[in-house]
C-alpha cells in the first residue's frame, strides 16, 4: 500500500521548479490513467521474490483503484475522504506508519509538491531525451526509521518504475505499463 | 456587662477571625466546579472522586482544518504557546511519542506478546492457520512485517502491533500531537493537564489561552476548547460578573428602599455596615470551617441581605408612641426561628448545605449583634400602617386559605423532579458546540469507565485479562503490556509453534535459515520509558492500591469483585438523588424543630405563624409545576430560606402592633435580590432565585392578608 502512495504522491504533483521540465510535462498530461503493474518484493532473510500483479487506475482529483489479481485478489480504493478494501470501508489511519502514507495521499490528491517536500528531500534529474528520475529521502527520523529512500523513474508520458528501499533491507520494485483501455471501475468508496 | 465591653469583645472576635484566616487560609481558594458540589468521594472502596478528578483536570484543545498542513501548523503554534513560561502549570500530555521506536523497543519482548486471535489459534494448536495468515500478510501489499522475518517469521508480533492500532481511539500520535481525519476535516488535539491552579488562576489562564489563540483562527482553521477546567473557568468568570452586577443592583435597591422608608439618606450607613459585617463574619466562618468553600455559597449569600436588612430596618424604624420592646422581641424571635431553619443543614452530607448553613447562621447572628451593640440611630416616624391596606374579613379567610391549599396541591401534582445534572447545567453556545465536537472525536458517547484494582500492577493486569477472557473486549493496559503470567504462557505456546512449524515456515517463505525460537525477557510496565506518560494516563495509585482505567461499552456487564464500571453521569445523578432525599428529610426536620420552638414561643398560635411560610413553599412549588419547571435539589435548597424569611414576615405581620412599612421594604429588598438571581445564567443559582422570589412573595402576602390579627 505504501508503495502505491509514494507513486501517487508524485504523479499528481502540480507545482515544479522550472528545470523539472520532463516531469512537468508528464503531470500536466496526466488526467485519468490506467496501467498494469508488477510488484516485486524482496525480503533480506528470504530467497523468494514475492511477486504480485494487477491493475491500477488513477484519476487526478478523485483518487485511485489498486486491483491486485495475483497471488491473492484484493481491491483497494482510495478517494479523497475514504478507503475501502474489497468493498468495505476501513479505518487505515489506525495502522502504524499510515499517517505518513496518508500525508502523501493527501499531497497527491491536492497536487501540491510542497507538502511532500516537508517530509522528503527530493533529488530530481533528467536523462536521455524524455526521461526523468526522482530520489526521495526522508527528512525526519520518524520516517527514516523505517524508510531508507524511494526512487521513481518516468518519461514525459509515463511513470515506468518505482524502487522503495526500507531500513530493514526490504526492497520493493513496482513496474508499470500503461494500458490502452481504461479500467471501467468507478473510484467510489 | 457594660455595652462598651460587649463592643470590644465583638470587634476582638472579628479581628481574631480575620487574623486566623489570614494566617492559615491565605491565599483564599474557592471551589467552582460542579464535581466539587457533588461529593463523589463517599464510595470508600473505589476512588470514584479521584478518577473523576483525573478526567476533570484536562483541557482539550482541538484544531479543525480543511487541509492537513494549516491545521498542523496552528496546533504546533498552540503547543509552543502552552509550553511557554506563561503557562508553566500546564502540561501537554501527548508527547513526542515515536511509534517506530516504541515498536522496536517492544520487539525485544516479542515472544511474550500475542494478539488475541493468534493466542486463540495457538491455544487450539491451529498452527497451519497461523502460517497461512503469515504468508498472506507477506504477500499482501497492504502491510509489511514489523520485525525482520528471522525474528518474527510467523508475523505474530506484527499482528500484536496491528491489534493495538486497531483498538485505539480514533486519535493517532503524530510528533507530539494527536491527529485524526474525519471527513471532510483533519483534527489535531492537544490534551493539556492542569496542575494545581485555583479557580481564579484557571479562569485567567483559560482567558489568556483563548486570547493568544484567537488570532490563529482563519477561514480554514477553527479552534475548539473543552474539558472540565474550561467549564470551571467559564462558570467562574460568569459567576464573578453576575455577582458583581447583582451586588451592585442589590446595593442600589437597598439605598432606594432605605430612602423610601426613612425619607433620609444617612440611615443607609448603619444598614450597609450591618450587612458588610454579616458578610464578613459569614466569610470568616466559612473559610475557617471549610478551607475552600464553594463560590455558590456567596451567590446564595445574597439571601443575607434580605434577612439582615429586616433587622436593621425594624430596629431603626420606631413609630411614635410604640414600645420598641415589641420590635426587639420580634427581631429576636425572627433570628431564632431563621437559625433553626438552617441548623438541620449543619448535619447534611452535602458540603454545600453545611457551608450555606454556617455562612447564614454566623452572618445573621453577627448582624443582629452589631445592630444591638452599635446602632443607636433611631427614627421616630408617623404610623402609616392603616392607610390603604385592604382587609380580608375573618369569615372569608378559611375559604381562601383552603382554596390556595387545594390549588397548590393540585398544581404540585404536575411537579417533576429532575436529578440529571446535565439538565441542570447547560454551557453557553461556543463551549457547548466545542464539547459536542470533542465528544464525537473522542467517541465518548456510549462508553463507560472500567476501573480494575489490585495490590500490584500484576494483579491489575491479570484481572483485566480475566475480564477479556470472559468476553468483554476493551483496550486496557494489558492490551499493551500483558501480565508476566500471560507472557510466560505466550512464550510456551510460541515455542511449541517453532518446534512444530519452523521448517514449514522456512519452506513457505523460502527463508535462508530455519528460524529458531529464542526466549525473550518479560516486559514490565516501566520498561519502555517512551510509554511512561501514556501508561500514567491509564493508571491511578491511591489507598495503597493500583487502579487501571479503560473505556468499555456502556452496556458492558462485568462480574468481577476487582472491577467496576463507572458512568460518571449516572454516578452524579445517583448522588444528587441521595441529596434530594436527604433534603426532604431535612426540610421535615426543620419544620418539626420550628414547630417546637414556635410552640414554646407562641403556644397555641404556633401553627398560625408556621402556616404562611409553609403555604409559601407549597404555592411556589405549585407555580413551578404549572409552568412545567422541573424541581431540582437546588430548588429544595431555596425552600429553607423561604421558610426562614416567611417566618420573619409572619412574626412581624401577625402581631397587629408591629409596623408594616419596614417589613414591606425588607420584603421588597429580598424579592428584588432573589428575583435578579432568577435571571442569572447559572442554572443552579437561577433555580434558587426563582423559588425564593415566588416563595417569599407568597409567604409575605399570605401572612399579611390572611393571618394578621
Amino acid at each position: 500500500m505504501r508503495y502505491i502512495v509514494l507513486f501517487l504522491s508524485f504523479i499528481s504533483c502540480g507545482v515544479y521548479a522550472a528545470d523539472m521540465q520532463h516531469l512537468k510535462t508528464f503531470t500536466e498530461n496526466l488526467g485519468s490513467v490506467s496501467a498494469s503493474f508488477e510488484q516485486i518484493k524482496m525480503i533480506p532473510e528470504s530467497t523468494k521474490k514475492f511477486i504480485s500483479t494487477g491493475q491500477v487506475k488513477f484519476e487526478k482529483g478523485t483518487g485511485f483503484i489498486w486491483k491486485q489479481n495475483t497471488p491473492i485478489k484484493q481491491v483497494f480504493i482510495s478517494t479523497k475522504t475514504n478507503y475501502c478494501i474489497d468493498g468495505e470501508s476501513t479505518d487505515l489511519d489506525s495502522l502504524p506508519y499510515f499517517y505518513y502514507i496518508r500525508d502523501m495521499i493527501d499531497s497527491a490528491l491536492s497536487g501540491d509538491l510542497s507538502d511532500l517536500q516537508t517530509i522528503f528531500n527530493l533529488d530530481y534529474s533528467e536523462y536521455e531525451k524524455n526521461k526523468w528520475q526522482i530520489t526521495a529521502k526522508p527528512r525526519f527520523d520518524s520516517v527514516a526509521e523505517f524508510l531508507q529512500d524511494f526512487v521513481m523513474y518516468g518519461t514525459t508520458k509515463d511513470l515506468t518504475k518505482i524502487i522503495i528501499t526500507y531500513q530493514n533491507g526490504t526492497i520493493v520494485i513496482i513496474k508499470f505499463n500503461r494500458m490502452n483501455t481504461e479500467i471501467k471501475d468507478e473510484i467510489v468508496c | 456587662m457594660k455595652l462598651y465591653v460587649k463592643r470590644i469583645i465583638f470587634v476582638a472576635i472579628l479581628c481574631l477571625g480575620a487574623l486566623v484566616v489570614t494566617l492559615f487560609r491565605w491565599p483564599l481558594h474557592f471551589q467552582t466546579d460542579l464535581n466539587s458540589l457533588v461529593n463523589l468521594g463517599t464510595d470508600t472502596e473505589w476512588p470514584v472522586k479521584e478518577i473523576t478528578n483525573k478526567f476533570s483536570s484536562v483541557i482539550n484543545i482541538v484544531v479543525q482544518s480543511n487541509d492537513k498542513f494549516s491545521g498542523e501548523l496552528v496546533t504546533y503554534k498552540i503547543r509552543n504557546i502552552i509550553n511557554s513560561d506563561k503557562f508553566n502549570r500546564l502540561e501537554i500530555m501527548s508527547t513526542d511519542l515515536s511509534m517506530h521506536s516504541v515498536i522496536s523497543e517492544l520487539g525485544k519482548y516479542r515472544n511474550g506478546l500475542l494478539a488475541i486471535n493468534d493466542r486463540q489459534l495457538l491455544q487450539r494448536q491451529d498452527f497451519d492457520k497461523i502460517i497461512d495468515n503469515a504468508v498472506s500478510r507477506i504477500e499482501n501489499s497492504m502491510m509489511p512485517n514489523m520485525l525482520p522475518l528471522s525474528q518474527d517469521p510467523f508475523l505474530l508480533f506484527t499482528d500484536y502491533i496491528l491489534e493495538i492500532g486497531d483498538k485505539r481511539t480514533g486519535w493517532m500520535p503524530k510528533n507530539g500531537l494527536l491527529w485524526q481525519y474525519r471527513s471532510p476535516y483533519n483534527f489535531y488535539m492537544l490534551p493539556i493537564y492542569v496542575n494545581g491552579l485555583n479557580s481564579a488562576e484557571l479562569a485567567e489562564c483559560v482567558k489568556q489561552i483563548k486570547r493568544e489563540t484567537r488570532n490563529l483562527e482563519s477561514e480554514n482553521v477553527k479552534i475548539y476548547m473543552g474539558g472540565a477546567p474550561v467549564h470551571t473557568a467559564d462558570m467562574y468568570n460568569r459567576s464573578k460578573i453576575e455577582i458583581s452586577i447583582i451586588s451592585f443592583l442589590a446595593l442600589i435597591a437597598v439605598v432606594v428602599l432605605n430612602y423610601l422608608l426613612f425619607c433620609r439618606m444617612k440611615t443607609i450607613i448603619p444598614v450597609m455596615i450591618s450587612l458588610a459585617i454579616g458578610y464578613l463574619f459569614g466569610t470568616i466562618a466559612l473559610f475557617l470551617c471549610f478551607g475552600a468553600p464553594h463560590i455558590l455559597v456567596f451567590v446564595f449569600g445574597t439571601s443575607l441581605i434580605g434577612l439582615g436588612i429586616d433587622y436593621a430596618f425594624h430596629f431603626m424604624y420606631v413609630e411614635n408612641g410604640v414600645d420598641s420592646k415589641t420590635t426587639h422581641k420580634n427581631i429576636l424571635y425572627s433570628l431564632i426561628t431563621t437559625i433553626i431553619c438552617f441548623v438541620p443543614l449543619l448535619f447534611a452530607n452535602v458540603a454545600l448545605l453545611r457551608q450555606i448553613a454556617v455562612f447564614t447562621i454566623v452572618g445573621l447572628v453577627a448582624i443582629y449583634a452589631f445592630i444591638r451593640l452599635f446602632i443607636s440611630y433611631r427614627i421616630d416616624v408617623q404610623s402609616k400602617q392603616s392607610t390603604g391596606l385592604p382587609i380580608i374579613k375573618h369569615k372569608y379567610r378559611p375559604y381562601i386559605i383552603g382554596g390556595i391549599i387545594m390549588f397548590s396541591i393540585i398544581a404540585c401534582a404536575f411537579v417533576r423532579i429532575e436529578n440529571n445534572i446535565s439538565a441542570m447545567y447547560r454551557p453557553f453556545g461556543d463551549l457547548s458546540n466545542s464539547e459536542k465536537i470533542i465528544g464525537e472525536l473522542n467517541q465518548s458517547a456510549g462508553t463507560a469507565i472500567l476501573v480494575v484494582r489490585g495490590n500490584t500492577m500484576q494483579d491489575v493486569l491479570e484481572t483485566e485479562e480475566q475480564i477479556k477472557d470472559n468476553g468483554t473486549d476493551f483496550f486496557g493496559l494489558s492490551s499493551i503490556i500483558p501480565s508476566v503470567e500471560r507472557q510466560k504462557e505466550n512464550q510456551n505456546m510460541i515455542e511449541k509453534l517453532y518446534i512444530s512449524k519452523a521448517n514449514k515456515i522456512k519452506h513457505m517463505l523460502e527463508l535462508k535459515k530455519i528460524p529458531k525460537f529464542t526466549s525473550s525477557p518479560e516486559i514490565y510496565d516501566n520498561d519502555i520509558k517512551e510509554l511512561d506518560k501514556q501508561i500514567k494516563n491509564f493508571v491511578l495509585k491511591t489507598n495503597n492500591k493500583i487502579y487501571s482505567i479503560s473505556s468499555v461499552p456502556i452496556d458492558a456487564k462485568i462480574n468481577n469483585d476487582n472491577a467496576k464500571i463507572i458512568i460518571p453521569v449516572h454516578q452524579i445523578q445517583h448522588q444528587i438523588e441521595l441529596y434530594t432525599n436527604e433534603t426532604y428529610k431535612l426540610l421535615v426536620a426543620c419544620g418539626a424543630m420550628l414547630l417546637i420552638v414556635l410552640l414554646a414561643l407562641y403556644r397555641g398560635r404556633a401553627f398560625r405563624y408556621l402556616a404562611p411560610p409553609l403555604l409559601g413553599v407549597l404555592l411556589s412549588l405549585g407555580v413551578l409545576g404549572i409552568f412545567g419547571i422541573s424541581i431540582t435539589f437546588f430548588h429544595l435548597l431555596g425552600l429553607f430560606i423561604v421558610i426562614g424569611l416567611g417566618l420573619d414576615y409572619a412574626i412581624f405581620h401577625i402581631n397587629k402592633d408591629t409596623e408594616l412599612r419596614p417589613v414591606f421594604y425588607s420584603f421588597l429588598t429580598s424579592f428584588i435580590g432573589f428575583g435578579m438571581l432568577a435571571f442569572t445564567s447559572f442554572f443552579l443559582v437561577s433555580a434558587m432565585g426563582t423559588i425564593l422570589a415566588l416563595g417569599i412573595a407568597g409567604a409575605y402576602f399570605l401572612s399579611l392578608y390572611l393571618f394578621r390579627d
